[in-house]
């Protein structure tokens, strides 16, 4: 399950996390994760990044039914949004803009 | 603000530790390096704030706390009456960590520690200062009990023309510029911790003194904390792989070298202020030599010009030669030349 993320910035995550209060509501071990995509990225603009799930459990060291619910938990904030291909069982997220007034967790 | 968080939240995915760390811990981290002042990386949030930015509650931001603290990550300073101020620990070592990751579930005289107000909980060295110096213990001096009152006092005699200063306890010197210096004799210093002789002489001619002197500051601070089995496998791994301070030693260092460069600063204005009286009082000698070599009538006339040349706030409550607004323009009048530092 290889997940591609788009570039974020320094001001653009500390926006996220502080300024539109997505830190308090990232519960769990959802931040490792999250934090991981987002430097996987780089900081460069306009560019993608391939990480596996083995990769981001190596990365966490978590589970892989806890890396799992964290990115569902993420997709449920807004943070990541995930796409299924067509063929096989491949989900993709890409780390997102989430808006200013961040929604209620699903995850 | 944004470079320290950016470089906060760098050096968190780098270390080993963020393996090991629960999101408690890892949104507490963050939210401290927010808080961080750029220069000092000192940062003073109290726990309610802690707990509102990253959602946690107050006793999960306590626990979140000890274990950033027990993984080398965070330095936290409590005294009587103040803030208390943490410190991000930037590129900590990998440390073992007891407990399950994200457990919540600290040891009681960890948790307790936050409570009942101890001064300063995760450099505490626990070590006895001892003398010697043939022993790697003496250096337990320089890192003694932390905090405030077990800090190193500052040395009362330090040469002004000095770059340096002793690190108490240790055999090492510090520079303005942080570096360690060496002015012993490195080869004895290597035996006497238990590396063979030849070895301790090979070693001490083709490495850098001061790598050899950071090695040996780690191995102190590691001893203290029971953490080091193997004393001399670690000093020859250390100084042969070049091995840089860790983080707990390389702050003690750092607040070493401020109190070096708030002495010379001390020193130069002490200085300067001599210089300042030594030119005063030999402008006051001056003027005195002046008006002393003046007939009495030649002095009225004076004082009389002198009061009529100066703006009237100056003279008007005093015009007479105790205004040292009146003895300056006098002298200026007298002399053909006007005071320095009027």
């Amino acid at each position: 399950m290889p997940a591609t993320m788009t570039p974020v910035g320094t001001d653009w995550l500390k926006s996220v996390l502080f300024e539109r209060g997505y830190l308090a509501r990232i519960k769990g071990e959802a931040i490792k994760v999250y934090l991981v995509m987002v430097e996987a990225c780089g900081g460069t603009p306009d560019s993608s990044v391939t990480l596996s799930l083995r990769q981001l459990m190596a990365r966490t060291r978590l589970s892989c039914p806890t890396i799992i619910d964290s990115l569902s938990r993420l997709e449920g904030l807004g943070l990541v949004v995930s796409t299924t291909h067509q063929k096989g069982k491949i989900k993709t997220y890409y780390v997102s803009d989430p808006p200013k007034a961040p929604r209620s967790a699903t995850g | 603000m944004d470079s320290l968080f950016f470089r906060v939240e760098h050096d968190l995915l780098r270390s080993e530790s963020f393996k090991d760390l629960g999101g408690s811990a890892i949104k507490v981290y963050l939210v401290i390096g927010l808080y961080a002042d750029f220069g000092s990386d000192w940062a003073y949030p109290s726990i309610r704030t802690i707990a509102k930015q990253a959602g946690l509650s107050r006793q999960t931001v306590l626990a979140a706390i000890a274990e950033l603290s027990r993984a080398g990550l965070l330095a936290m300073n409590k005294s009587p009456g103040r803030s208390t101020a943490y410190q991000i620990m930037r590129q900590a070592p990998n440390r073992p960590t007891k407990g399950k990751k994200g457990s919540g579930k600290l040891p009681g005289s960890v948790l307790d520690s936050f409570e009942d107000g101890a001064e300063t909980v995760p450099i505490s060295l626990e070590v006895t200062p001892q003398t010697g110096p043939e022993s790697l213990a003496v250096l337990a001096q320089f890192f003694g009990p932390a905090g405030q009152t077990g800090r190193p006092k500052q040395e009362q005699g330090t040469r002004e023309d000095s770059p340096s200063i002793p690190i108490p306890g240790t055999p090492f010197r510090i520079s303005t510029e942080g570096r360690l210096i060496v002015a012993v004799d490195l080869q004895e210093l290597l035996t006497d911790q238990g590396i063979p002789k030849r070895l301790a002489e090979k070693l001490a001619a083709q490495k850098n003194p001061e790598s050899v002197a950071k090695v040996l500051l780690n191995a102190l601070y590691l001893q203290s904390q029971g953490k080091l089995q193997n004393g001399p496998g670690y000093i020859r791994a250390g100084i042969e792989a070049e091995y840089d301070l860790l983080p707990q030693v390389a702050t003690r260092l750092e607040s070493r070298r401020k109190e070096l460069e708030n002495s010379l600063r001390t020193v130069a204005s002490r200085r300067d202020q001599m210089r300042r009286e030594a030119a005063l009082a030999a402008e006051e000698a001056a003027i005195e030599s002046v008006l002393n070599s003046l007939e009495p009538f030649e002095l009225q006339d004076l004082v009389a010009k002198a009061v009529a040349a100066l703006p009237g706030p100056m003279v008007r409550r005093n015009p007479t030669l105790s205004n040292p607004f009146v003895r300056g323009k006098v002298y200026e009048l007298a002399a053909g030349e006007s005071l320095e530092s009027s």
